[in-house]
């Protein structure tokens, strides 16, 4: 039996086919049109309008595996097209919405499912809530395990990344990072990865000194802090150095690295660092930033300045 | 016929761009009179429609043979020239054609329509190209592109061409120019996208041939985030690696970064382009079926060729990545940038076979990595370096490699394997310009060993080989150091002399350090007469210029009191300058020590009163405290005695930051005990007094001191009092701030009482804000108890191991060391335990007592392992070397004679079981009960007494 392309008329309830109108249009049969009583995981079951004669008309049903289909047109939502032209420009709810509605066909070919849940769960990372992280990665990883379309796969492990960070979790971040960057060969993982890493190590830096705050004079944590100082700054500056065309990736981890160093005291660095922003990035989101930074440094060297200079 | 024309040439076409108009054989006309006109046109225009170029040529040109020359067919030879032009271009005979698409142009347009026009036009230009007549291909681009009518695909490949022309003729400057202002006007047209590729290609070309290296960076800089709509991005990125490498020559090393780090690498490139070629063919299978779009196949084809050419030169270029890198890498060192200069070189090491540039990168990544101080990283890279190119022996590199490598080995404080790749570099190059640093190093390092005897053979062989080398004077200097460390000190003032000598013409680098190194060994030879001459003339000489001026006036001191001129040393010891704090202090207290010999008490007093009111913060500001009262106590004046001392601590007990203050306070409970019995007592009420003061007046830090003398002081008295005063002040302390011994005090005191929680937590701030305190050690020690206390056996091993790093002489690591062999056994270590227990017995400073315990512990060590003679023979080592210690003998009997019992060994077991219940000194400890009860069950093993059995060892 040739695959059926079937064209569904979805408008009413989320999430069901039932009662409504269905052409399915097959190059070796005419048009079959009917109502889906049911769908499950076997496939739809129709039920079939027959005429008899011009006084006698009966129904039969039919059941359509799933494995005879080869793809649906699924209709359009409500507010759909608002949410993939311009995700921002919708609410929240809107997105969970369409999110559940659609759920139920992520695997299903042709099924935009992946992308409204990526753009749902993109949006939960924006929220400052505990609550909507884990929303984000349960959607991230359905996503990930569940969508038929394999191109939403990195994203969908970035975001996952992201959220695991976001919401602290910087071991497991790490640990999935680790194994990401070791399996992938897609440029945009590997990075986003690497800059997870990097974020790792930063944060691990930050709550060491944290934790030793005379650290400078511990002969035990000083080469532990350094492991990690180095860590942090290497990976940061991996896009830059070794994906310099990806210029959000490399402006992001240029940034990184010029926070690092700005930590770490190291005026010089991190101001070569931000200014390399300016000269090579300068068209990314990180240059407002970068400007910043530089700012903040010039004022630092300044009170410095006039500090040596005070009177005795 | 128009549009048959339009078709089929566009097919002929693009088999003719394919061919690259390539010329083929002439195709042989049929015979003359074969055929009359209509035949012969009807042959003619049936091949041609056919795509029958060949034939369709044949005929044409038999028809013009034949019948040409005959007016009433002129007309049709005339509009057959163009299809002869066209057939012959599309038989790759693209010059043979030339004469009739020149003639059929002639021809008025009602009879050679546009599409004609337009491709004759087109062809000719290319025909004028491949005869290398540029300026006329040039025009005639021009003009073909001046034709509004013709198709716009074909007008923008024109302009292109035109472009081209400039810059085969070496016009480059006129071709930027021309490529500038017409790439905004390419993008403008729809479908432009790919001209404007080519055209920024050419014009970044004609900018760098024509030195425009700043335009060209600009024009780079605009076009990098556009780079994946060029087509011949292999060639875009080339040239950028072209005017990269030119920016790093001349320095400008920001602009070279700019240009090379978006390069792509050579597989990438390569994959990039194989999938555009995969594309692009695709469209042209699919445009080859579809006749009506013949000019965006030829379009396609056209670009299909130039990236397959493109490709397939790209791969002949060998290192082009390493090339890339190590550029990039180089201009990142340029700017001192060495992590991102060492990364890039690290990462192009990984991943390409080892050759000349990779090698020349491998050394400058240690370098690098030197640069940065990221010792493992470098000594990683220098392991690396030798496994790759160690077998290289001729290399220059590999001795400098092998010096970087013991250089960071030393950094890395392993400096037994540093001094022997120094070694190794003196003895595999000796002809290296290296070996005398190497020596040297060695040299050096051995001084770090302490090997100074080595140190000063490896100095002296330096001198010896190389007495030229610029570090041959700072080997002999140091050669002599040697000794002086060795404390020869006769042979280091012989060599310190020699060395002077040696480069009294020539520059002596450490005149000074040697002047004074002479009359040092002078003075340590007690030759002290000898030693202030040399003092004095060192100081003389170099006064304050010398870095040991003030060493040199302590000592000279130190000599003139020797020899009991005791007005000439105080002044030498007034002559130290304050900022050097410990030579200072210790002429200051040496003049006091000097005042007390000659019983000048009043003297005495003032001198310290001096340095209490200059010099409070001193940590030696508790000695003076306490040479003041001394002085008052030798006048019988106790009370004036202890008022020093509570002013100085009301003055300065208050200040945290002056930790000398608790030394101090521990001097105050002997200015009372001279009081008599009652000064205990008295000093209790005032310390009780004082803290209700302190109390008052919010002075937190010297209340909670002065709580500490009180339980300090009660702890002889009353153990459990002074752990609870103790553990109160855990509430007052602020680790950040407070003495470390204040917070381990506390917190022993606190786990004393039963407060693990607070214990813990001030144990833990200790180590926090004082890594460096000898408490720290103590705080080590009690995290490890309260650890073991909580059953983390595993935790409580981790601190008492740490403790051991730390404190390897401390009084307490016995003890600590006992509990954490318990430990062990316990965690199923047993080998470690076993180790440990050795480890007490090895300590000096383990008691008796330890000792014992340890044997006791070994003899169940071993009988928990099933190793009963072993457990037996310890045992018995108990009650016979430390037969005082009954609490231990009475169970080291009984467990012996419980081992043997288990070897079966019946009467030997009944023989100590006996010995046990008979001794009177033992026969209050259960075991010696235990004991008769056994014997009595064993008395068909009695037999009469025997020697005892040797002890093992």
């Amino acid at each position: 039996m040739t695959k059926l392309t079937a064209l569904l008329f979805l408008c009413g309830l989320p999430g069901w086919l039932r009662g409504e109108t269905v052409y399915f249009l097959d190059s070796a049969r005419p048009p079959l049109q009917g109502e889906v009583t049911s769908f499950g995981d076997s496939g739809i079951t129709l039920r079939v309008a027959i005429t008899l004669s011009e006084s006698l008309q009966g129904a039969s049903t039919e059941t359509i595996s799933w494995s005879a289909i080869a793809h649906i047109d699924f209709p359009i939502l409500d507010q759909e097209p608002e949410a993939l032209a311009d995700p921002g420009k919708v609410s929240l709810e809107t997105l969970r919405e369409l999110w559940m509605e659609k759920l139920p066909h992520l695997s299903r070919s042709k099924s935009n499912a992946g992308e409204i849940g990526l753009l749902y769960a993109e949006r939960l990372l924006a929220e400052p809530s505990e609550v909507a992280l884990r929303r984000a990665m349960d959607v991230f990883l359905t996503v990930e395990r569940s969508d038929w379309n394999k191109a939403h796969l990195p994203r969908a492990k970035r975001g996952r990344l992201r959220a695991l960070i976001a919401s602290g979790q910087v071991e497991e971040a790490t640990r999935e990072a680790q194994v990401m960057a070791s399996q992938s060969e897609e440029p945009e993982i590997l990075l986003e990865a690497k800059y997870v890493l990097a974020t790792a190590a930063f944060t691990r830096l930050r709550d060491l000194q944290k934790e030793h705050p005379r650290w400078m004079e511990d002969d035990d944590v000083l080469p532990k802090r350094a492991a990690l100082l180095h860590d942090a700054l290497d990976l940061f500056l991996h896009a830059y150095l070794f994906f310099g065309s990806e210029e959000n990736a490399s402006a992001q981890g240029l940034l990184g690295a010029a926070q690092v160093h700005q930590f770490a005291g190291d005026v010089s660095n991190a101001r070569a660092c931000a200014q390399d922003i300016l000269r090579l990035y300068p068209q990314t989101a990180a240059r407002p930033e970068a400007e910043r930074l530089l700012n903040s440094l010039s004022s630092t060297e300044s009170v410095s300045t006039n500090q040596t200079n005070a009177p005795r | 016929m128009s549009r048959l024309i339009t078709n089929k040439v566009a097919v002929h076409l693009t088999h003719a761009l394919l061919t690259c108009l390539t010329a083929s054989a002439e195709v042989p006309l049929p015979e003359p009179g074969a055929h009359t006109v209509s035949e012969l046109q009807t042959l003619a225009t049936t091949a041609f429609r056919a795509n029958q170029l060949e034939q369709a040529e044949a005929f044409f040109l038999a028809f013009e043979r034949d019948f040409g020359a005959e007016p009433q067919v002129k007309d049709a030879v005339d509009r057959q020239k163009a299809l002869i032009a066209l057939c012959m271009i599309g038989n790759g005979r693209a010059a043979q054609a030339k004469p009739y698409a020149e003639a059929a142009l002639l021809l008025p347009p009602g009879i050679v329509g546009v599409d004609v026009r337009q491709e004759l036009s087109f062809w000719l230009a290319i025909v004028r190209m491949q005869e290398g007549d540029y300026r006329a291909a040039q025009e005639a681009f021009g003009k073909f592109f001046a034709v509004p009518e013709f198709q716009p695909a074909k007008r923008m490949e024109a302009l292109v061409l035109f472009g081209t022309c400039y810059v085969t003729l070496g016009y480059h400057r006129t071709a930027a120019e021309f490529f500038f202002h017409q790439i905004p006007n390419l993008r403008r047209i729809p479908g432009g996208q790919e001209y404007a590729g080519r055209a920024v290609v050419l014009r970044l070309m004609a900018l760098l041939n024509s030195g425009q290296h700043d335009a060209a960076l600009i024009l780079l800089r605009e076009e990098y985030p556009r780079m994946a709509e060029i087509s011949q991005v292999i060639a875009f990125q080339t040239l950028a690696l072209q005017l990269g490498s030119k920016f790093l020559e001349e320095k400008r090393y920001h602009d070279a970064i700019a240009c090379l780090q978006r390069i792509w690498t050579q597989s990438r490139l390569l994959k990039h382009q194989e999938e555009r070629l995969v594309a692009l063919k695709k469209r042209q299978a699919n445009l080859a079926q579809d006749p009506l779009r013949a000019s965006a196949l030829f379009q396609l084809n056209g670009m299909i060729q130039r990236v397959e050419r493109e490709v397939e030169n790209f791969r002949q270029i060998e290192e082009f990545d390493a090339a890339l890198r190590f550029r990039l890498a180089l201009s990142f060192q340029g700017l001192a940038r060495y992590r991102e200069a060492a990364l890039i070189m690290e990462d192009m090491l990984r991943h390409l076979e080892p050759s000349p540039v990779v090698q020349s990168a491998s050394l400058a990544v240690i370098q690098s990595w030197m640069q940065l101080e990221r010792w493992p990283k470098a000594l990683e890279a220098a392991e690396n370096y030798l496994v790759a190119f160690g077998d290289q022996k001729s290399s220059p590199d590999l001795a400098q490699a092998m010096f970087l490598q013991a250089d960071a080995l030393q950094k890395l404080e392993r400096t037994a394997e540093s001094n022997s790749v120094f070694a190794n570099i003196a003895s595999l190059f000796p002809k290296h310009p290296l070996r005398p640093k190497a020596i040297f190093m060695q040299g050096f390092t051995n001084l770090l060993l302490e090997t100074n005897d080595s140190a000063a053979t490896n100095f002296e062989q330096l001198v010896r080989e190389y007495p030229e080398d610029a570090v041959a004077q700072d080997a002999s200097y140091w050669k002599a150091m040697a000794l002086s460390f060795k404390q020869d000190y006769p042979a280091c003032r012989q060599l310190m002399e020699s060395y002077l000598k040696a480069y009294a013409k020539t520059g002596i680098r450490y005149e000074s350090e040697a002047h004074f190194r002479m009359a040092y060994c002078t003075f340590c030879s007690a030759d002290y007469e000898t030693a202030i001459r040399e003092f004095s003339q060192f100081l003389k000489e170099y006064g304050d210029h010398a870095p040991d001026a003030d060493e040199a006036r302590l000592l000279l001191g130190d000599a003139y009191l020797a020899l009991g001129q005791a007005e000439k040393g105080l002044a030498a010891y007034r002559s130290i300058h304050p900022a050097s704090t410990r030579f200072f202090e210790d002429g200051w207290f040496k003049t006091g020590n000097a005042l007390k010999l000659l019983e000048d008490i009043p003297a005495m007093r003032a001198h310290f009163e001096e340095f209490l009111q200059k010099y409070p913060s001193s940590q030696r500001m508790p000695e003076a405290v306490y040479w003041i009262g001394y002085t008052l106590a030798k006048e019988g004046r106790l009370e004036d005695a202890k008022r020093v001392y509570w002013d100085t601590l009301d003055t300065h007990g208050d200040n945290p930051a002056l930790f000398s203050v608790e030394d101090l306070l521990t001097g105050v409970p002997k200015v009372y005990r001279k009081e008599g019995s009652d000064g205990s007592q008295r000093l209790r009420q005032d310390l009780q007094r004082r803290q209700g003061e302190a109390k008052a007046a919010k002075k937190n830090t010297l209340q909670v001191r002065l709580l500490w003398l009180e339980a300090i002081q009660l702890r002889s008295e009353n153990a459990t009092l002074s752990d609870g005063l103790l553990a109160s002040m855990a509430s007052q302390l602020n680790p950040e701030v407070h003495n470390p011994l204040l917070l381990a005090d506390a917190a022993d005191a606190a786990r004393r009482k039963g407060h693990p929680v607070i214990a813990e937590k001030l144990y833990k701030e200790l180590k926090r804000w004082n890594p460096r305190s000898l408490e720290g050690s103590r705080a080590d020690a009690g995290l490890g108890y309260l650890a073991a206390a909580a059953g983390k056996h595993s935790e409580a091993i981790r601190y008492f191991t740490e403790y051991e790093r730390k404190a390897a002489t401390s009084l307490d690591l016995p003890e600590i060391l006992l509990v954490k062999a318990d430990l062990q056994e316990r965690e199923k270590q047993a080998r470690l335990a076993e180790a440990t227990y050795e480890q007490v017995l090895s300590l000096p400073n383990a008691s008796g007592h330890q000792k014992a315990r340890a044997l006791l512990g070994l003899g169940d060590h071993f009988a928990r392992n099933q190793e009963g003679e072993k457990a037996a023979a310890y045992y018995e080592r108990v009650y016979v070397a430390y037969g005082r210690f009954l609490d231990l003998v009475a169970p080291a009997y009984l467990r012996r004679a419980q081992t043997l019992e288990s070897l079966d060994r019946k009467p030997a077991a009944w023989q100590v079981y006996q010995e046990l219940a008979t001794r009177p000194d033992l026969s209050e400890f259960a075991e010696a009960n235990q004991a008769r009860h056994r014997a009595e069950a064993l008395s068909e093993f009695a037999h009469p007494p025997q020697a005892a059995t040797p002890v093992a060892p």
